[in-house]
């Protein structure tokens, strides 16, 4: 029988438009394939948070794999109280840890806390308000890669999980094994140094009339910071 | 009631700030300060274009490659093998 191609009549894919809860029902009752829209849904999500936490896409790869499968074993497990978003995502950042402790060249949690704790921001230029105009969208996709990947992984994570992936505060800390105030100022940091590396690119152009006034502001500051010290004699 | 902040105090709440989280005080006392101070503001304003930017960006997607072999080992668990 064929179908109408009438594309106002047309319906959704009953399998895409289907609720997460839905098709976990019709795993559980024995339907396998079931599981394949799950996957789709979520591939991007879980292959974020491994790369976020690995840094690296072999291990990424084989995290997001490992996620999925223990994911449908273990689906039994699954309690209803959180989504299965929530659920998927803290088994993939558990199998993203766990792997992690085994890289050799992992910089321990401490060393690289101990690098970001004093990060001042030095770039004090306002940005342009149109920087899709100035670089295409591929561009400016590569260079928000490239300032995440520079991150150590203990800043990159938190900031792929809260900026990117949208879980909540306690949800981040939570899963990241990280009192609240600690995951707060982790990512504080972390969207520092995004900016920071930004920034060469976002900038306003500093004019000849900016310079002078920057110029004549710290000539000013110099004198009265002269003229208090004589005066202090 | 607010008090003053300093710019080391409220880069240190910046980040709630954004997020709106904090005390009423303190959001009242970063606004004031924020007001008042260039370099606070640009570092204000240039962060939340960042938060912006990066959402915007959509990064990292997941390659070709990979999420075919994501596909085959689904494909064989789900079938049993
Ligand atoms: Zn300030």
């Amino acid at each position: 029988m064929k179908e109408p191609s009438n594309h106002a009549h047309r319906e959704p894919s009953p399998e895409s438009a289907m609720h997460d809860l839905d098709l976990v029902d019709r795993i559980l009752a024995g339907e396998a394939r079931a599981f394949e829209p799950l996957v789709r849904r979520y591939e991007r999500r879980v292959f974020r948070v491994t790369l976020a936490i690995l840094g690296n896409i072999e291990d990424a790869e084989e995290a997001m794999q490992d996620t999925f499968v223990k994911a449908y074993r273990h689906l039994s497990q699954f309690r209803r109280e959180s989504r299965f978003t929530t659920w998927l995502t803290r088994i993939a950042i558990n199998e993203a840890l766990q792997k992690r402790q085994t890289q050799r060249n992992f910089v321990p949690i401490e060393d690289a806390e101990a690098a970001g704790a004093d990060f001042m921001p030095q770039r004090y230029q306002s940005w342009r308000a149109d920087p899709e105009k100035l670089h295409g969208k591929q561009e400016i996709r590569r260079m928000i890669e490239a300032a995440i990947e520079s991150l150590a992984p203990i800043y990159r994570e938190v900031l792929v999980l809260r900026d990117l992936e949208g879980l909540t505060a306690e949800e981040a800390a939570d899963a990241l094994g990280l009192k609240i105030p600690a995951m707060k100022s982790r990512l504080l940091r972390a969207r520092l140094m995004v900016r920071e590396q930004l920034a060469g690119a976002f900038e306003n152009p500093s004019t000849l009339k900016r310079k002078i006034v920057a110029r004549a502001v710290e000539i000013r500051e110099a004198v009265a910071t002269t003229l208090i010290r004589v005066a202090g004699r | 009631m607010t008090s003053i902040l300093n710019c080391k105090e409220v880069l240190a709440n910046l980040s709630c700030y954004m997020d709106g989280d904090g005390a009423p005080g303190v959001r009242k006392s970063i606004e004031m300060h924020v007001v008042r101070c260039r370099k606070c503001r640009v570092i204000a304003d240039t962060t939340r274009q960042t938060l912006e930017l990066v959402r915007n960006a959509d990064p990292f997607q997941v390659p070709l490659s990979v999420s075919a072999r994501l596909y085959e080992r689904i494909e064989a668990v789900l079938s049993g093998r």
